[in-house]
């Protein structure tokens, strides 16, 4: 019996995926009888064919990355070339790292029983040396260990900087094979770091005169081979032909079912259902969460289910949870507990979708797409481990990856398209490491091939003080070890506490562009389906403090964005845009927020924020031409329906490059090309992090197939005029956005029933069926400025253009400016600047900026005109007395400019 | 040199200007209280008649070192500034005594702490004429050597029932021999891996260690050991000394008729017990007038308290012995940079001191991040010296064990070095504790790892006597430098037990003689003229304007990125419309 096929009508689609038999392979010739002997031990006659191919290769010397299934043996494909060169030399050691502490103690178990059963395997002494290590299990380990579990932020800052020490220097002198399991984690800034963490490795190996080879597993991803190269600088082979066997699996999409008008029953509720009800039914389950919150609140609502079951009967119990943060004893309890079948079912973290063994499960739920294809294969393949059927069932949050999913199954299931994205060369993430390389060894000209950038930080180091030239070689000269000043898993440590003032709980934890954008004074911050107010963003204490409320309204950030190319690094056609990559500056700032009705987003009003929050990145972008005539349609709607494209452009790109809603951004601008001088507007995908990750550069890269698939998302959402899934907003028009998007592969008509470019916004079809097109806003919601307000209120457009914007320095110093049909009139000082202001390209540019707030016509222009010093002056006194009497009395003047 | 100049240089020397090639004295310092003799000349024209090669060398003498050879005094303290040639008054004294008072080589003992200070002087002895037949030199070693000399005389040796063909225990070999007797005889003895301290604390009547609740069996393993060195007919190094001083006292074994003393300021008790014995029958009566002795030595070179040495010892032996004073105030060694820095770090506790060289090149003082760091810049210093060049440098350490990463760096680089006893090979570098440089001398001088809680030692911190005598190992330290000294300390002293800060005695030394900038190459001429105002390319930034340039970066003003620094070492500018790698 099925507990879950009450829920039958939520499932939009099901996938099976087959049984697949095993194929074996030969040992590999030469293997140590010893081996041979360990593994009849554990009754193990053959080898899976890519055990026996991955084991071949690694004994010819070939660095080697593996990514066959989850349980299929990869542990015993690395282990018998390592444990081979451990028995042959008494002196060479191996290093395993592991990206979490938990899978290198479940490692470690494994490892210890195949040692137990080889012989001469009580002399290969092993162990975990990680923070929890008390001080002399590392100084065993240092001194005798073969086999040392550890983990990249173990090597950053205990391993690589002490070197030197008796202990440490036998450990890398021997150091014979480097196993780096779980490879794929180490993408986007982790990943980014932990390359420049390799080549300081080799940096310290090569000074001792080892050359240890590197052995790496992975789940599946698109470039597993890029991402081995990229992280350790030299070529690997693959390995990825699976002979394990395998057990079907069916895959379900659940769609939670549609309440309280636009908003579907959250996964979490959803899974808090249907849990006890397997548990009820003795099926081994294990519930996967996207956040330990969410953990902890499924774990609860499920044993408060199954505290009286048939009348009484406490079956709590046979339900817990695992997650980061609870102690390695807790956690290794939980595990063995599976292992013991104590519990029927374990809800979860990703904590657990890495190699843990946990035992025979036979249902995978999950609260939401965990973000990438290869996590969620790894979660999936958690059931059905050892022969038998596994049932996995996603269930589909809001978002728009997961909407995207509800759209399209079959990409979980078809060819791999997720790229690991990394970029050793960061800047910043480069800087960091030099600094930690510099007190290691000597920097020398060799490590140009390292840090390529190493010219530019070894100057400001030297300006700095902190390394000191030795005749040409570049010795660390600052106080500590500066391996301790960053974290591998951080870009950045500029992170703000959302903190409810009633409770004192901290809800969150984001970083400052996105604080700027949800948690700014007056924000309506929706958090696990509860409404807070902000009262007090604390930029010095790095707090946001809010307070439950139940209001009508959201809130959405009124940001103004300018975008500055600073290079411009590849050109080339995409479809009938010119695409571009290269280096952006990106100011942003927050300026005021718009209040939206719930349900109906009708505009309730606009506020300016008393402090501007801004913010300013320069990285990496890549960007898109827009044909004309679809910014000639697009720009005659109030809403900004660039925004609709960008949407499912940044989802799709997301999805490519693995990439979190930090690592990638997207934005529209107006771009001058060089080559024309035609200003074209231009769609940008750019990256979250200064310096940029390599995440626009893989878009770039492959940008045909985000265009495609973002196209595929619009066209297949379920939606009928545009919903937050595909198009991000339920104001913007859907048939306008499609025709828009089709017209970047292709010149089509546009559809009939939209109207000409120019037209106005009361003309637009109501395309919502249930609630009625929003009214004419109170106030103008993106632009809050009209031209008619330009002469009056030019201080207050001022203050709402993007600072540090080209321009706005020079605007500041024009007081005051007319109206002269669609022409602005600046008043300045000389002729000079007249014939400077009124240059072609100047005028635009200046222009285009000032559009930026101002609700402009499309004939909209700049000019100048001089004024004599001594009207100059009159003019200037009166309008600061004006000014100052506004203040005063807060009035405006219906005065226009003189 | 005649002797109107001779009287000449008398006279400069009474007014303090005594040093050959003085050029300015770094400090007066205190008043030498025994002035150079007046009439020289007689003594002089006696030398000239009888030994012609001394006189020819003597003149070469300064007056103070010239005084202290000449002079006539039997018992002579001479208190030798650091580098003021002690070991040449004391070779051309034991010529003087042979060639001119008509001594026989083989009656005199000159007593050293290194086999390698005897060997120096002998050979010296013989550069100066002195004529050396085979046996000559028997008390002519370290005072072991010597104790062990007088014991193999005819039925000297018997009194301690041993044969005069004993053997010696070295260090190793007594441990040894005390742990075989421990498990042979099944002895409970707790600490055992501080015997050797244990033993030592007993015979000055501290037998207890710690808090040992226990008497174990010690006292008896002692009587043991003494049983069983007699019965194999073994000595081991205390025990010469001991029954030197015992054969001497009872009247018996050679007695040389002139002794000297090099580094007396580290003589142990025992030591001085064994000088005493010889100048003394056994009845007490003094026999001063037979004999003669002259100690030589610095007490600001105290080092070696901690087996026993004394700070009062010069104060102590010419009051007993009624020695007449003598003072060798002139360094030729090192510049006036070293020795007003040496002077400085004690404080200036360290009497008349007077340079003789150029002022030389600023010391200098570097921070290093950990001894790793330490050693590869050593390595990276020593590579660009010559053979000759790393045969003249040392470095130096507080600890033996911070010679480990040093040796392993220099291995790396392939450059020859050696400790305490491999000073021979060419080209090889020395790598020596502070202790085992004592004596040395070297044209470079490395100090490593000076920080506070090595220099001084953690475990003196509190004690002044301990400070000043870590305060004089410095001194010994800096002082081993002729020409440049460079001295660092490390930012991550790590296992040392060391504060991160450099030595406090570091701070004593006036800024104006340090400099702590590594000496830069003559700038590489760069392949582009990277002089302000030219216009450059760089692969990531574009054009932009170099605004200025110095020793070792180059600051560009980029057009779109604003101002960036490089280091010129790597190159990445290249001439604006040229890639950096063309240009």
């Amino acid at each position: 019996m099925n507990p879950l096929e009450t829920y039958a009508t939520r499932i939009i689609a099901r996938r099976e995926i087959p049984p697949r038999p095993a194929r074996f392979g030969d040992l590999p010739q030469g293997l140590d009888p010893r081996l041979q002997e360990a593994l009849r031990a554990r009754g193990i006659e053959r080898l899976y064919s890519h055990q026996a191919e991955f084991a071949r290769r690694a004994l010819e010397g070939e660095n080697l990355v593996i990514t066959t299934g989850t349980a299929s043996g990869k542990t015993l494909a690395y282990l018998l070339p390592v444990l081979q060169a451990l028995l042959e030399d008494p002196a060479c050691r191996a290093l395993f790292l592991y990206p979490t502490k938990a899978l290198s103690q479940d490692q470690l178990r494994g490892m210890l029983e195949v040692l137990a059963e080889l012989p001469g395997g009580e002399t290969l002494e092993a162990g975990v040396y990680d923070g929890d290590t008390p001080p002399l299990e590392r100084r065993r380990l240092r001194d005798r260990g073969r086999l040392i579990l550890t983990n990249p932020d173990m090597l950053n800052a205990a391993w690589l900087p002490n070197h030197g020490r008796r202990g440490f220097s036998q450990v890398f002198r021997n150091l014979r094979y480097l196993v780096v399991d779980e490879m794929h984690t180490y993408r986007g800034a982790f990943g980014s770091h932990v390359a420049n963490l390799m080549r300081r490795l080799s940096r310290v190996t090569a000074h001792y005169g080892s050359s240890p080879q590197i052995l790496c597993s992975s789940a599946t991803i698109a470039n597993p081979i890029e991402l081995a190269e990229a992280l350790f600088d030299r070529p690997f082979g693959h390995v990825e032909e699976d002979g394990s066997p395998s057990a079907g699996r069916v895959i379900h999409f659940w769609q939670p079912p549609v309440v309280d008008g636009d908003f579907r029953r959250g996964v979490v509720q959803e899974m808090s259902d249907v849990l006890p009800e397997l548990v009820a039914a003795r099926r081994r389950t294990i519930a996967f969460c996207r956040s330990r919150k969410d953990t902890e609140v499924v774990l609860k609502e499920t044993r408060d289910a199954l505290r009286s079951v048939d009348g009484g009967h406490d079956e709590s119990r046979l339900v817990a949870a695992y997650r980061g943060g609870y102690t390695p004893e807790e956690r290794r309890g939980v595990q063995s507990d599976l292992l013991a079948g104590k519990l029927m079912a374990v809800v979860s973290t990703n904590a657990l979708e890495l190699g843990v063994d946990i035992g025979q499960l036979e249902v995978v739920l999950q609260a939401g797409f965990p973000g990438t294809r290869a996590s969620f294969w790894q979660q999936i393949g958690r059931a059905g481990r050892r022969g038998r059927t596994a049932e996995a069932y996603l269930m589909l949050r809001m978002s728009p990856m997961d909407q995207f999913i509800a759209m399209d199954p079959d990409w979980l299931l078809g060819r791999k398209s997720e790229r690991a994205v990394i970029d050793p060369k960061n800047l910043m993430i480069q800087l960091a490491h030099v600094r930690a390389a510099a007190a290691e060894l000597p920097l020398s000209l060799d490590d140009l091939e390292l840090f390529p950038d190493l010219g530019e930080i070894v100057g400001i180091l030297t300006e700095a003080g902190e390394v000191r030239d030795v005749f040409g070689s570049f010795h660390w000269a600052g106080d500590a070890h500066p391996a301790g000043d960053f974290s591998l898993r951080n870009m950045d440590r500029d992170r703000f506490k959302i903190v409810n003032v009633e409770s004192g709980e901290t809800l969150t934890e984001m970083d400052r562009p996105q604080t700027y954008h949800e948690a700014h004074w007056r924000a309506v911050y929706l958090h696990d389906g509860m409404q807070y107010m902000v009262d007090e963003l604390d930029l010095v204490g790095h707090v946001a403090k809010v307070r439950p409320v139940d209001q009508n309204y959201y809130t959405e950030p009124d940001v103004r964005t300018s975008i500055e190319v600073l290079n411009v690094q590849k050109t080339r056609d995409a479809f009938r845009g010119r695409l571009r990559f290269g280096d952006v500056r990106v100011d942003d700032v927050t300026v005021g927020y718009k209040m939206l009705q719930f349900h109906n987003h009708q505009n309730l009003g606009y506020e300016m924020l008393p402090e501007r929050l801004e913010t300013r990145l320069e990285t990496e972008g890549v960007w898109l031409t827009v044909p004309e005539e679809v910014m000639q349609l697009l720009g005659s709607r109030e809403d900004d329906h660039l925004r609709g494209l960008i949407h499912p452009l940044l989802a799709r790109a997301r999805l490519l490059s693995m990439a979190e809603g930090a690592d990638l951004r997207g934005t529209s601008f107006h771009y001058t090309e060089e080559e024309t001088g035609a200003t074209r507007t231009c769609l940008l995908l750019h990256d979250g992090h200064p310096g940029g990750l390599g995440f626009s550069q893989k878009v770039e890269e492959f940008m045909e197939e985000v265009l495609h698939g973002a196209l595929r998302l619009l066209e297949r959402c379920r939606c009928r005029d545009g919903c937050p899934a595909c198009v991000g907003d339920w104001r913007l028009e859907k048939d306008l956005l499609l025709w828009a998007f089709r017209s970047l592969f292709e010149e089509i008509e546009p559809p009939r029933h939209l109207p000409p470019a120019g037209g106005g916004a009361e003309q637009a079809p109501v395309l919502n069926s249930g609630a009625p097109r929003t009214s004419p806003p109170l106030v103008e919601t993106n632009k809050p400025f009209t031209l008619q307000d330009t002469p009056r209120r030019w201080r207050d457009i001022l203050r709402a253009l993007p600072p540090r914007a080209r321009g706005v320095a020079f605007l500041r110093q024009v007081d005051a400016v007319r109206l002269r049909g669609a022409d602005l009139v600046l008043q300045v000082e000389s002729e000079g600047v007249k014939a400077w202001v009124e240059n072609e390209k100047t005028a635009r540019a200046l222009a285009q900026l000032i559009a930026q707030v101002v609700k402009a016509p499309a004939n909209f222009r700049v000019r100048a005109e001089t004024l004599s010093r001594a009207k100059d002056e009159a003019e200037r006194t009166r309008a600061k007395l004006k000014r100052r009497h506004d203040d005063l009395t807060g009035e405006t003047h219906a005065d226009g400019a003189s | 040199m005649g002797l109107r100049d001779l009287g000449r240089r008398l006279k400069a020397a009474r007014r303090g200007e005594g040093c050959k090639g003085a050029r300015r004295a770094p400090d007066e310092g205190a008043g030498a209280n025994a002035e150079p003799l007046a009439d020289l000349t007689e003594r002089m024209a006696r030398v000239e008649a009888t030994a012609p090669n001394l006189h020819a060398s003597l003149v070469r003498l300064d007056p103070y070192q010239l005084s202290a050879v000449l002079t006539d005094e039997p018992v002579v303290s001479l208190r030798a500034q650091v580098g003021s040639g002690k070991t040449t008054v004391l070779a051309h004294k034991v010529v003087l005594m042979h060639r001119v008072e008509g001594i026989p080589l083989a009656d005199m003992a000159v007593l050293t702490f290194t086999q390698k200070a005897a060997a120096e002087i002998a050979d010296r002895v013989r550069a100066l004429g002195g004529e050396v037949r085979a046996g000559d030199l028997r008390y002519f070693g370290t005072f072991h050597a010597v104790a062990a000399a007088i014991l193999r005389e005819e039925g000297a040796a018997e009194v301690s029932g041993r044969s005069p063909r004993f053997g010696i225990l070295d260090e190793e070999e007594r441990l040894a021999l005390l742990d075989e007797i421990v498990e042979k005889d099944g002895l409970s003895i707790k600490y055992r891996a501080r015997l050797a301290m244990r033993l030592e604390a007993l015979e000055q009547g501290r037998p207890l260690v710690g808090a040992m609740k226990y008497p174990d069996d010690i006292v008896l393993l002692r009587d043991r050991y003494e049983e069983e060195k007699r019965r194999r007919d073994l000595f081991d190094f205390d025990d010469l000394i001991l029954w030197g001083t015992r054969v001497l006292e009872g009247g018996a074994g050679a007695r040389p008729r002139w002794a000297a003393v090099d580094e007396f300021q580290d003589c142990d008790p025992s030591q001085l017990a064994f000088l005493r014995a010889w100048m003394r029958r056994g009845d007490g009566a003094k026999e001063v007038k037979h004999r003669g002795l002259f100690v030589v030595g610095d007490p600001h070179q105290l080092v070696y308290s901690f087996r026993g040495g004394d700070a009062r010892i010069f104060e102590d032996f010419e009051a007993d012995f009624g020695a007449r004073v003598f003072r060798l105030p002139c360094n030729y060694r090192s510049t006036d940079a070293i020795l007003l820095a040496a002077r400085a770090v004690l404080g200036g506790r360290c009497g008349r001191l007077t340079g003789t060289r150029d002022a030389g090149t600023p010391l200098r003082l570097l921070r290093h991040h950990d001894p790793t760091q330490e050693a590869l810049y050593l390595a990276r210093r020593l590579e660009r010296y010559s053979s000759e060049e790393r045969r003249e440098t040392a470095i130096l350490f507080r600890k033996r064990e911070q010679a480990r990463p040093i040796a392993e760096a220099l291995d790396a680089a392939a450059i020859p070095h050696a400790g305490i006893h491999g000073e021979v090979a060419a080209g090889t570098v020395s790598l020596l504790t502070f202790h085992g440089a004592k004596g040395l001398e070297f044209d470079t001088v490395f100090l490593v790892g000076v920080n506070d809680g090595l220099v001084p030692l953690a475990s003196s911190f509190g004690d002044p006597e301990a400070e000043s005598e870590e305060q004089r190992l410095l001194f010994v330290g800096m002082t081993r430098a002729r020409d440049r000294l460079e001295i660092s300390y490390l930012a991550d002293p790590r296992d040392f037990g060391a504060r991160p800060e450099k030595s406090r005695f570091l701070d004593l030394i006036p800024e104006s003689l340090i400099e702590d900038e590594i000496p830069h190459l003559d700038a590489e001429p760069s392949a582009i003229g990277h002089s302000p105002g030219a216009r450059v390319a760089h692969s990531r930034y574009g054009a932009g304007r170099v605004l200025a340039v110095n020793a070792s970066t180059v600051t560009v003003h980029f057009d779109l990125h604003g101002v960036k620094t490089f280091s010129l070492a790597f190159g990445d500018l290249g001439l604006e419309g040229l890639a950096a790698d063309e240009s």
